[in-house]
């Protein structure tokens, strides 16, 4: 008998864990919130097997969320953050003061993401639990992905002042006539030289490749496979560098229209030739994490990129005398890049937009970008701002004023399957030397199942 | 007493059912009802993000599945995973659980040595894979030269990627196998194999007769495990990929978890993504059943 | 002299599976103390630094971070031994209705995919109001069916007598388990806490889904926050990657000495 009451006891101990545990946290602070999410939960009734009522029953949620931030004096404004530590801090000092300047807003409130890919691996199950966050700061590389499928709603624009921010800023983020994201920071692409090696390698100031052709003419002149050493590193396996050579000949994918158009053909068959003729490298090929790894330790002499190698170059190589040049073109004045922008957007499930576009408004001032631009090094969106960032980092200087002819990334509307079908195909060419389709057909390929044509 | 023993039978029963409550009750809540939730899913177009498109489509997600040619890569790959990993990490797992169950100097060292590398993330062991095998290596140049491959790196060759995975996850999983095949040893009286080598067994004999025949139930334990851990490797293939697409170069590490993945979390694909999980359970459930055919006679 | 040969083949099998593993665990914790121009590259000592770990403890807070992730690790190794040696010495020991049901669910369960049922979760999760505590790290997570499992293989192994010599000494069902079954299965909870240990330590998943305050992160999570705007530098991860692993290793070192041979053995004979 003893025996069986021992079983007894263990099993109704931790049977009543399994159940307080939920609801032992009750005692918590957080516990008039969970009372009301519970309250919500009733009411869209308890079922989770029918889907169809799913998005219902989330607006209930969330309306009880609004219930339990709006009580006092103001709304707190969810902020999703990811990237390093010193973004935290930087996007809380944005922040500052908000209270007061935007009437109706308590404070700002940051949801941490561990890194980009967390944030796009989460946010899926946050906006279907009621729990995402208002605003969140992309970048605009595949943000038509998000726009298209309504991931984000538009600024109301009468209710903020953008004429602090750079146009071609503003531009990259608008789309049909509406904008949806306030930029808070506009780089350029350029095309990133190793000025030591370039030296060393017998070539002065006035060779600075200024066409693609170029490019291939040094790459020719000073690789060496054999010893690990490249005249260009091109990450194929992800679209943004290969995009910058698309758009460098004058290309575009035009969000879907003209993936196989001429331009991009002859731009991905240059990447394919350079590959196969020992030109060009992929940082894996080295057993390097990415390209800003390749170019530092000096194993390429060029690579596309933006600002933000400035890290890993003061970091890997602080002694290394670098520049970063304009993205090289096929045909002048027939070209653009890439222009870079990471700006506040506002998710649909946002409950007040008003008062979250006049926070994005106050985080995007001058003041903020200055801090933004401190703790990551990116340019301003503010041209006066972005003025005095080429003046303290003079390696990018020869960049200013190509952010007038930089455009949108303009990737097709199903961006992440685009690219991992793109990057597969590519490879597939690249990487098995009995492979030899050409870029046409690739593109031929793609535009059939992504193309808008 | 007839009645007896009825009550008896009774009385054991209701204690095997307290003994399991517990993890049923878990299992019911935390396991059942959100497979349920996903299973259904498997049947709509459904994003949670996006939700704008999400409607019910029958079966057609399966449908799509068979006809998708990119998934037949995927179970390729997934089979050959399964085939290549499952019997070389049993064999060598029992090896060095054999070689350190022994008295010998400095064993614990060799044990904790052992089980390190499926301590440390994948994230390092790729890092460190992918530069040991890059173009130009030493290793690198040690294959090309022993079996006549390619001076490339592995990593990204369309040909020797899934090799290189395969290798980081056996050299990552095998200590934990190890663990439970000392585990199974542990349960083996002494007795038996020092009464054996006294009647003259040489130490194979009383491996094959004693020790083996004793291990099936974690050999079973292990080979079921190794099977549904091949079949869901993505670690790795993640690792390899880093912040660039899963599943490059050329569709050499697309497999059926990878394909998974990538319509779930990253297409926003969600119901397929579902069926195609649905899919990846069937074929786990027929390969254990296979195996089980062969290794676990009593069950 | 044939002894001679037999150990130095013993030891020569060891070393070569030692280079083997060490390799990789060398290079991790090397380039962990190099500054990121010389990651990949042999330096001179001097060049050795700690500036990664000092970098790591000053301007991140690991040590919380290492605080959160003892607690969750500790109640879910805990809440796991009980839970699933009580199941699996269930399964193996008694025959009741539904036995092969309940041990076939088991085994399917396994196979389900972890990815598969993390958003209804968390979303079960939210509607509870558990998301973004440290319980929505714990409480899914107090049973493993691998782990019933392994219990179920072992129970299954163990002598009869033992059963029988318990059932004289007048000993019920749970009497059995806890004074006999469990202090004769110490292979079994050695090998169940440390897969636990290692498994709730390491896992990223579930807690970087369920976590969004940096505050509450735990070490794994926590640790990829550790980069440089959008890129993590090499030397940094790595040095991560030690102070991750180390807690795990020692734990490992403390717990392997329980595997000692013949357990079984002696509590027949006692």
């Amino acid at each position: 008998m003893r025996k069986k009451n021992l079983a007894i006891l263990l099993t109704a101990a931790l049977t009543a864990a399994a159940i307080t545990g939920c609801g032992g946290s009750s005692d918590s602070p957080a516990a008039p919130a969970k009372e009301d999410t519970q309250a919500a939960e009733d009411a869209g009734g308890d079922e989770t097997g029918e889907e169809t009522d799913t998005t219902a029953e989330d607006a209930s949620v969330q309306e009880s969320q609004a219930e339990e931030t709006s009580d006092g004096d103001g709304v707190i404004i969810k902020f999703g953050a990811w990237g390093s530590d010193h973004d935290n801090a930087a996007f809380l000092e944005m922040a500052e003061g908000v209270a007061d300047a935007v009437p109706g807003v308590k404070g700002v409130e940051l949801v941490t993401y561990a890194s980009t890919s967390d944030f796009w691996n989460n946010l899926p199950s946050q906006v279907a639990a009621g729990t995402a966050p208002d605003l969140v700061l992309p970048t605009n590389e595949n943000v038509f992905e998000y726009i298209d499928g309504g991931l984000y709603q538009p600024f109301d624009e009468s209710l903020i002042d953008l004429s602090n921010i750079d146009e071609s800023a503003i531009n990259v983020w608008t789309v049909d006539g509406q904008l949806y994201g306030i930029p808070i920071d506009a780089q350029p692409t350029c095309l990133l030289l190793n000025v030591d090696l370039f030296k060393e390698l017998g070539y002065t100031e006035a060779d600075y490749p200024k066409t693609w052709d170029d490019v291939r003419k040094i790459s020719e002149a000073v690789s060496d496979p054999e010893n690990n050493f490249y005249g260009m590193c091109i990450n194929v396996t992800s679209l943004f560098h290969v995009t910058q050579i698309l758009q460098g000949f004058g290309g575009d994918w035009g969000n879907g229209a003209s993936i196989d158009s001429p331009e991009n053909e002859a731009a991905i068959q240059w990447v394919i030739d350079m590959f196969k003729d020992g030109l060009a490298v992929n940082p894996a090929q080295l057993g390097d994490d990415w390209d800003g790894t390749t170019f530092a330790t000096g194993k390429a002499l060029m690579t596309t990129g933006g600002v933000w190698y400035y890290g890993q170059m003061s970091a890997a190589a602080p002694d290394t005398d670098y520049i970063a040049l304009p993205i090289p073109y096929a045909e002048e004045k027939k070209h653009s890049s890439s222009l870079h922008s990471d700006a506040i957007v506002m998710l649909s499930s946002c409950q007040y937009p008003d008062l979250a576009a006049k926070t994005a408004a106050y985080m995007a001032r001058n003041d903020a970008q200055t801090i933004r631009a401190n703790g990551t090094g990116s340019i301003p969106s503010n041209p006066e701002l972005a003025e005095s960032y080429y003046e303290a980092h003079p390696q990018f200087a020869s960049i200013k004023g190509t952010e007038s002819y930089s455009v949108a990334f303009g990737y097709p509307a199903q961006t992440s399957q685009f690219e991992t079908d793109f990057v597969n195909d590519l490879t597939a060419v690249l990487f098995d030397s009995t492979n030899d389709t050409p870029a046409a057909e690739i593109l031929a390929n793609l535009a059939q199942n992504y193309g808008t044509n | 007493m007839k009645k007896r023993i009825s009550r008896n039978t009774r009385s054991r029963w209701i204690t095997a059912y307290l003994f399991i409550l517990p993890a049923f009750l878990f299992w019911l809540i935390w396991f059942f009802m959100p497979v349920c939730q996903s299973l259904g899913l498997s049947f709509f177009e459904y994003n949670y993000a996006m939700p704008k498109n999400n409607h019910f489509v029958g079966f057609e997600n399966y449908l799509n599945l068979i006809r998708d040619t990119k998934f037949h890569l995927a179970i390729g790959h997934s089979l050959t995973v399964v085939v290549i990993a499952v019997p070389i990490q049993t064999i060598l797992s029992l090896v060095m659980a054999l070689l350190i169950n022994s008295k010998f100097r400095g064993r614990g060292i060799f044990r904790t040595l052992f089980y390190a590398p499926y301590v440390i993330s994948s994230v390092a062991v790729a890092t460190v894979f992918i530069y040991l095998f890059a173009q130009n290596q030493p290793v690198t140049r040690l294959f090309a030269r022993l079996f006549g491959m390619e001076n490339i790196a592995w990593s990204v060759s369309v040909r020797y990627a899934l090799p290189l995975v395969i290798m980081m996850f056996i050299w990552q999983q095998v200590g934990f196998y190890m663990i439970m095949y000392l585990s199974g040893l542990q349960s083996i009286p002494t007795e038996l194999t020092e009464v054996a080598s006294i009647d003259g067994a040489t130490r194979f004999q009383s491996f094959r007769y004693i020790t083996w025949p004793l291990l099936l139930p974690t050999t079973f334990l292990v080979v079921t495990y190794g099977i549904i851990a091949s079949f869901q490797i993505f670690d790795q293939i993640s690792a390899v990929a880093g912040t660039g697409a899963i599943g490059s170069p050329g569709n050499a590490l697309n497999t059926i978890m990878s394909f998974f993945y990538l319509n779930s979390f990253r297409y926003g694909n969600v119901g397929y993504g579902s069926s195609a999980a649905v899919f990846l359970f069937i074929m786990i459930c027929v390969a254990t059943m296979v195996q089980k055919k062969f290794l676990d006679k009593e069950v | 002299m044939n002894k001679v040969v037999k150990k130095s083949i013993f030891y020569l099998v060891l070393c070569l599976f030692t280079l083997i593993f060490l390799y990789p665990i060398l290079y991790t914790f090397y380039n962990s103390i190099v500054p990121l121009g010389d990651v990949g590259k042999l330096v001179s000592p001097s060049h050795w630094t700690l500036e990664n770990y000092n970098i790591l403890f000053t301007q991140y807070p690991v040590l919380q971070w290492l605080g959160n992730t003892i607690v969750v690790t500790l109640a879910c190794t805990v809440g796991q031994l009980i839970v699933n040696t009580m199941a699996g010495y269930a399964i193996a020991r008694f025959d009741f209705p539904g036995r092969k049901i309940i041990f076939n669910v088991v085994l399917c369960s396994m196979m389900v995919p972890f990815p598969f049922i993390i958003t209804p979760m968390y979303i079960n999760l939210a509607r509870l109001g558990l998301n973004d505590t440290l319980w929505a790290m714990v409480i899914p997570f107090m049973y493993n069916t691998l782990y019933i499992f392994m219990a179920r293989q072992f129970f299954v192994g163990m002598p009869q007598e033992l059963e029988d010599a318990a059932r004289v000494d007048g000993l019920g069902h749970a009497g059995t388990f806890v004074r006999v079954m469990l202090p004769n299965s110490k292979p079994l909870i050695t090998s169940v806490i440390i897969l636990t240990f290692t498994g709730t330590w390491n896992s990223y998943l579930a807690p970087s889904t369920f976590m969004v305050t940096k505050e509450k992160f735990v070490l794994s999570v926590g640790l990829k926050t550790v980069k440089d705007f959008q890129f993590e530098k090499m030397n940094l991860t790595l040095a991560g990657v030690v102070v991750l692993s180390l807690p795990i290793l020692i734990m490992f070192l403390c717990l392997q000495k329980q595997f000692v041979e013949g357990v079984v053995t002696s509590g027949i004979k006692g």
